[in-house]
């Protein structure tokens, strides 16, 4: 439903994980775009999806932020890291011949194969930030399993997938991105393309037109399951990022794959499946205290359940959760580790 | 003598078979539980004039006891319906004789909202969170108290619109929780002047007559909050709510000692298997639908008398029984 049914009951402020640490109220946004004031606070929503999930008029929410966040202008300081991100994907389209993202993973490829896999903005993650892991052995683990699986994918070099510049209101860039990939995607031929990370998979399989499948890598493994013969021990935790949770509702294959392994056990998370609370940042918009105050309350949450390692399916989530392990001096004295699921079931493979 | 069956025992079922006897016909009324009077068995006082639920049900039923024209079959459910207007033959479960009648009027009430799948609002797992009717049978105790712990509350916040208004419960508004929120808050005043009373609403609906309830109910200091809470926790052995209050614009966090969840109604259980021996349709939210208004189906010879048809108040009802009646009466004179 458009805001315009908003019955303005205020549920959705009361579920927000902002409320927590600010003053941000969905519900105020909704009235001033209706009646057409200026005081629209357009980048503090983390674009969970918790409020459409419970709003009692199913507001849609995520779409009129997308939507209303290309009519602001977004403060440059407000976006983490001096917007190199977003410089990587202007330049990108500044060279459309020579950039792309970096492809060299180690493992079984079919440069001409019929299933593709796009690794995203890993490597990219490896040069910019120091959050105390590597990004890069997402995309060997995710060729390693795919290879177990008897399949040899073919990496796509495509550029950014625009995830960030959408949701930072940059429709412009976000659609030569679209274009640029959709046309690579079409031309390569493949009829099935994997992501590692959550907002890629939204992105592509939402935010694109393609006529092709697109599957989050748990997804595909879950699949191939039978063939793994994963082993390990200890305990672990889930956090269903808001891209594969809320946005696209997959929730099992992830829980699915880590029941695999034999010898390990899940404890869920007090707040999981629909109910899993935001990482803390998106967009890499607003990366500040308040955004750390969540992200601590998600660690303090994992930990909690007594597992040593926090799984999770997106790139980013993992890159703000490590952050904030890594803070210097620490924020906290935590205990729990977090992983890739990908890289987590590689290195059970027997 | 025209015969005709009532189905359902409540209060519209029992004025609709007392004002039919009065127009000469022989009434079976059938009830499916052990003991005639539906809903009022557990209300205490009702809207708008704190008449007692229990001596209004005495009073009709003792009309009944009075007429020789009423046969009352409790415990009963049909099995089967056949043949049509004028003439229905109806086979109760259990029975071998069947029972011909020649009009039908279906009275068969509504079932309370079951707020349990709702789990952001704990109820079945946070003791302290009741439905309002079961603070309706605490009222008629007159007594009070936090399940958990047998105290006496000191704050108590209702929550509206409970499986009402909500795209994945129910779309439509209840159109009674309002009043009897409202209702229920002055009583709780009435037992308890200290008490904090608050109403949690997204708009206040108290139509027609009951306005002077609502305007009552903020004279005597019920706070009434703009906002549709988020979720009910527990903290510190007392709940937590949180809420924007939408007036000011202020996120917060409120406690309370008991939450009374404003539950709406919804068709009751078997409403679509009688449609389908009738042969009559539902209305988009589920209900019987009014073919001609105000209680007349798409049958010929089959009436549907209060919340049957959809959600409303006991004067409504009693109305829409009374109407039945006269619509019985007056195709029974056309068609024979």
């Amino acid at each position: 439903m458009s805001i315009f049914t908003c019955y303005q009951c205020g549920l959705c402020t009361g579920i927000c994980p902002k409320r927590l640490v600010t003053k941000y109220s969905p519900r105020r946004d909704i009235e001033n775009t209706i009646l057409a004031k200026d005081d629209i606070d357009l980048w503090s929503c983390l674009t969970c999806g918790l409020c459409s999930q419970y709003c009692p008029q199913g507001v849609e929410y995520l779409d009129f932020m997308k939507e209303v966040r290309h009519t602001g202008n977004l403060d440059q300081d407000v976006i983490a890291h001096k917007s190199v991100f977003n410089l990587i994907s202007q330049l990108m389209l500044k060279f459309p011949e020579t950039s792309s993202i970096p492809t060299n993973f180690s493992g079984e490829i079919d440069s001409k194969g019929s299933i593709g896999y796009f690794p995203g903005c890993i490597d990219f993650l490896d040069s910019f930030l120091e959050v105390g892991i590597n990004f890069h052995p997402i995309g060997d683990a995710a060729v390693k399993l795919m290879n177990k699986a008897g399949i040899k994918p073919r990496v796509m070099g495509l550029k950014c997938c625009g995830h960030d510049e959408l949701w930072q209101g940059n429709q412009e860039v976000f659609e030569k991105l679209k274009n640029h990939n959709s046309q690579a995607i079409k031309e390569s031929g493949i009829k099935t393309l994997i992501t590692t990370c959550a907002e890629c998979f939204r992105t592509f399989a939402i935010d694109y037109d393609l006529d092709i499948e697109v599957l989050h890598i748990s997804q595909f493994l879950e699949q191939h399951q039978a063939k793994f013969g994963l082993k390990g021990e200890g305990t672990v935790t889930y956090h269903d990022p808001c891209r594969l949770g809320r946005h696209m509702q997959i929730y099992d294959p992830p829980r699915n794959l880590i029941g695999q392994v034999k010898g390990m056990s899940l404890f869920e998370l007090e707040n999981t499946r629909e109910d899993c609370q935001c990482c803390g940042v998106s967009a890499w918009l607003g990366c500040n205290s308040e955004s750390k105050a969540l992200l601590v309350n998600k660690l303090s949450e994992a930990e909690q359940t007594g597992a040593s390692t926090l799984l999770t399916t997106c790139t980013k989530c993992l890159a703000h959760l490590s952050c904030v392990l890594n803070e210097k001096p620490p924020l906290k004295d935590f205990k729990i580790g977090v992983k890739d699921l990908t890289v987590f079931l590689a290195e059970k493979l027997t | 003598m025209d015969s005709v069956l009532v189905v359902g025992g409540g209060i519209t079922g029992i004025q609709a078979s007392l004002d039919l006897s009065q127009l000469g016909c022989t009434v079976t009324l059938l009830e499916k539980e052990k003991e005639l009077g539906g809903k009022l068995n557990k209300l205490s006082k009702l809207f708008p004039k704190e008449e007692s639920a229990a001596e209004l049900l005495k009073s009709k039923l003792s009309e009944i006891d009075d007429n020789g024209n009423i046969q009352i079959k409790n415990h009963a459910e049909i099995e089967t319906v056949e043949g049509k207007p004028l003439k229905y033959n109806i086979r109760l479960k259990g029975e071998e004789k069947t029972i011909e009648v020649n009009a039908v009027v279906l009275a068969t009430g509504f079932d309370s909202f079951d707020p349990t799948p709702i789990e952001e609002y704990g109820y079945g797992r946070l003791k302290d969170v009741i439905t309002a009717f079961e603070l309706e049978e605490m009222l008629k105790e007159e007594k009070v108290v936090r399940p958990s712990d047998g105290g006496k509350p000191q704050h108590i916040t209702f929550l509206q619109c409970v499986g009402s208004r909500d795209q994945k419960t129910n779309r439509y508004c209840s159109y009674f929780c309002c009043t009897y929120a409202v209702k229920e808050a002055l009583a709780l005043k009435k037992l308890n002047s200290q008490a904090d009373v608050r109403i949690m609403y997204m708009d206040i609906r108290t139509p027609y007559l009951y306005e002077h309830l609502y305007t009552e109910a903020r004279e005597q200091g019920i706070q009434f909050i703009r906002s549709r809470v988020a979720g009910v926790s527990e903290k510190d052995r007392t709940l937590a709510l949180d809420i924007e209050n939408t007036v000011t614009g202020e996120t917060e966090t409120l406690s309370s000692e008991l939450v009374v969840l404003s539950i709406g109604g919804i068709p009751s259980a078997s409403t679509s298997q009688l449609a389908d021996q009738f042969k009559i349709p539902l209305s988009d939210q589920g209900f019987f639908k009014v073919a001609e208004a105000p209680v007349g189906s798409a049958v010929g010879g089959v009436f549907i008398a209060g919340t049957a048809n959809g959600l409303k108040d006991i004067p409504s009802c009693l109305a829409e029984a009374s109407a039945s009646a006269i619509c019985v009466a007056q195709f029974l004179r056309e068609r024979t």
